[in-house]
């Protein structure tokens, strides 16, 4: 086996896929897709010039192979008919929960479920620095964006999880109790 | 009602609670999957390209004695028939691009690398102007970007071969969409929506020139959602402007009849009168991570140029997309609209000759025309920056975001 695969599997292979399922949740994409960065990185490893670290490179060539497989899967046009067609949204609501999540108290299946209402960059903010626990410069690093973009970003897309989390809380009305003995 | 109130030190701590998900396969198997793709050797992309090339001067070479002399004899029926299958037209042509498309591939190349040579010795401009079109014809399309929060037209130069505009717009339609699908990484620009419309020219009786937009009866636009209608009307309203010919209205058929309903209005339309004024201003936008630049319309109609030009000093904001500002923060001017056609802008800050300065001279223009100014005077500290000059009268430039292909 390669030994620049071995040792890039062995370091970072868990935090990429993790970072991949959550961008698309779905197992099976995932575990193509992760394939595809290892193709794309073994291609250019020589070319990496280490002006950033390996780690931010590498989720930055996950994140531009998450956004080429939503443009494969669909044109623009579908796009906009998506946004309209609530139905669909609805049945995506229901999908069943991974097990992994499944497994997790209610609010982190929520959550689980809010990341849906998000735009594709702001749940990429989310997924890098809270799931991956990057910092704010990392995640800058690795979008290739500016630290304020990464933080008006993170900023927005707590914003419209709390909304959504309210409204499923209300309309639940079961949260309620464990929320305030947590406090 | 119960309410809960969520504050982001929460969200935060149950966002980093969420598992990490593994992937259940053992890396030899992940190796496995990928080693083909990584080992195998991509060949150069030039060589088909120039196969291609070279077998098509061979056979060439064999073919032309024969097809020469008996070209002669059919010319004239040849001519008729062409002009007989003008509705198939958009496939014949179709042909010839794909054999264009294939000198293409390659030629892409060397563009790109071309570009980058002459930067050193040629200033950048985002602009077309009156003397870049000698023997071009020009054509302009109109596309959607960033989610189709934002429209810019973009413009090709053509060989002129004595037809119009509109008579050869059909024809790099698909040349234009190809170019901007593998260009999107780079560029961001979604592609030409109305592919499936056949472009078409007339006079009406006024004699002015009219477009014709000749919509398949299997299309229906009354179908369209709202976003498809606003992309629709968007594209026809904005493509048409810039175009060299003054055509004035575009008329919607369908079957050779007249008049569509756009969307879920309800209401019939004949025809969109193409205004050159659009009171619109200029906006950058560049992909991230990329620097090709493009000058982007902006969202607001404004009503007048002043207005226009204090906005273009910040960015041009909808949800989470953004486009950046064309005029520095630090620039200082005065505008004089002498009378309605020309406009003196004399600027009080110091001028470089820098890309900053160039595309907020050329979108002042750019936005001028759209108010429709037709020449315009710069006063500053320089004689000239990148192709403007300054202190003399300039024609406002035809068009913006040349593309090369």
């Amino acid at each position: 086996m390669d030994a620049v695969f071995q040792r890039l599997y062995e370091k970072y292979h868990h935090d990429v896929f993790s970072f991949l399922f959550y961008m698309v949740k779905n197992r099976e994409q995932a575990e193509d897709l992760v394939q595809e960065v290892y193709i794309r990185v073994l291609k250019s490893y020589d070319r990496f010039e280490g002006k950033s670290s390996e780690k931010t490179w590498l989720f930055s060539i996950a994140r531009h192979v998450a956004i080429d497989s939503f443009r494969k899967q669909k044109g623009w046009k579908q796009r906009i008919m998506e946004s309209f067609d609530w139905n669909k949204q609805q049945v995506q609501d229901f999908a069943p929960l991974p097990e992994e999540i499944a497994v997790q108290n209610e609010q982190i299946q929520m959550l689980y479920k809010c990341l849906d209402k998000c735009t594709m960059d702001q749940r990429l903010v989310l997924v890098l620095r809270y799931i991956q626990s990057l910092s704010i410069a990392e995640t800058a690093q690795s979008l290739g964006w500016t630290e304020s973009k990464v933080k008006t970003t993170q900023h927005r897309a707590l914003k419209i999880l709390k909304g959504y989390m309210e409204e499923l809380t209300v309309k639940e009305g079961t949260v309620d109790e464990k929320v305030r003995v947590e406090r | 009602m119960k309410r809960s109130e969520w504050n982001d030190e929460q969200l935060e701590n149950f966002l980093s609670q969420m598992p990490k998900v593994k992937d259940n396969r053992n890396p030899q198997e992940i190796y496995q999957n990928i080693s083909l793709k990584v080992k195998k050797r991509r060949r150069p992309t030039w060589i088909v390209p120039s196969l291609a090339a070279v077998a098509a001067v061979v056979l060439l070479l064999v073919l032309s004695p024969s097809l020469l002399s008996s070209l002669n004899n059919k010319e004239s029926s040849m001519e008729e028939s062409t002009f007989m299958a003008e509705d198939s037209g958009a496939q014949d042509t179709g042909m010839a691009l794909l054999k264009e498309e294939v000198t293409e591939e390659s030629a892409n190349e060397r563009m790109d690398i071309s570009a980058v040579e002459t930067e050193g010795d040629q200033s950048p401009t985002f602009v077309i102007r009156e003397e870049d079109l000698q023997n071009k014809t020009l054509l302009t399309y109109t596309v959607p970007l960033e989610n189709i929060t934002f429209f810019t037209t973009v413009s090709l130069l053509t060989e002129e071969d004595g037809r119009s505009a509109i008579e050869k717009y059909n024809e790099y339609i698909p040349l234009l969409n190809n170019v901007l699908t593998e260009r999107y990484d780079r560029w961001g620009l979604e592609t030409f929506a109305l592919d499936y419309i056949s472009f078409t020219e007339e006079n009406d009786q006024n004699g002015s020139k009219i477009v014709i937009v000749n919509i398949p009866s299997t299309v229906n636009p009354a179908s369209f959602s709202s976003a498809e209608a606003g992309v629709f009307s968007r594209t026809i309203q904005s493509s048409f402007s810039h175009l060299k010919e003054d055509y004035t209205k575009a008329v919607f058929k369908v079957d050779g009849v007249a008049g569509i309903e756009i969307g879920q209005t309800g209401e019939v339309v004949e025809s969109f009168n193409l205004e050159e004024n659009s009171n619109l201003g200029y906006f950058l936008y560049t992909k991230e991570g990329s620097d090709q630049k493009f000058l982007v319309y902006s969202l607001n109609v404004f009503n007048s140029v002043d207005q226009a030009f204090e906005a273009m000093k910040s960015q041009e904001e909808m949800g989470d997309y953004i486009l950046e500002p064309t005029i520095p923060l630090d620039m200082t001017f005065e505008v004089n609209a002498n009378n309605e056609r020309h406009l003196t802008i004399s600027i009080t800050s110091p001028l470089e000759d820098s890309e900053a300065h160039i595309m907020a001279l050329e979108a002042m223009m750019l936005t001028a025309k759209e108010f429709g100014f037709q020449t315009i005077t710069f006063e500053g500290d320089l004689d000239r920056v990148g192709e403007v000059m300054i202190g003399t009268e300039l024609q406002v430039p035809i068009a913006p975001n040349l593309i090369e292909f």
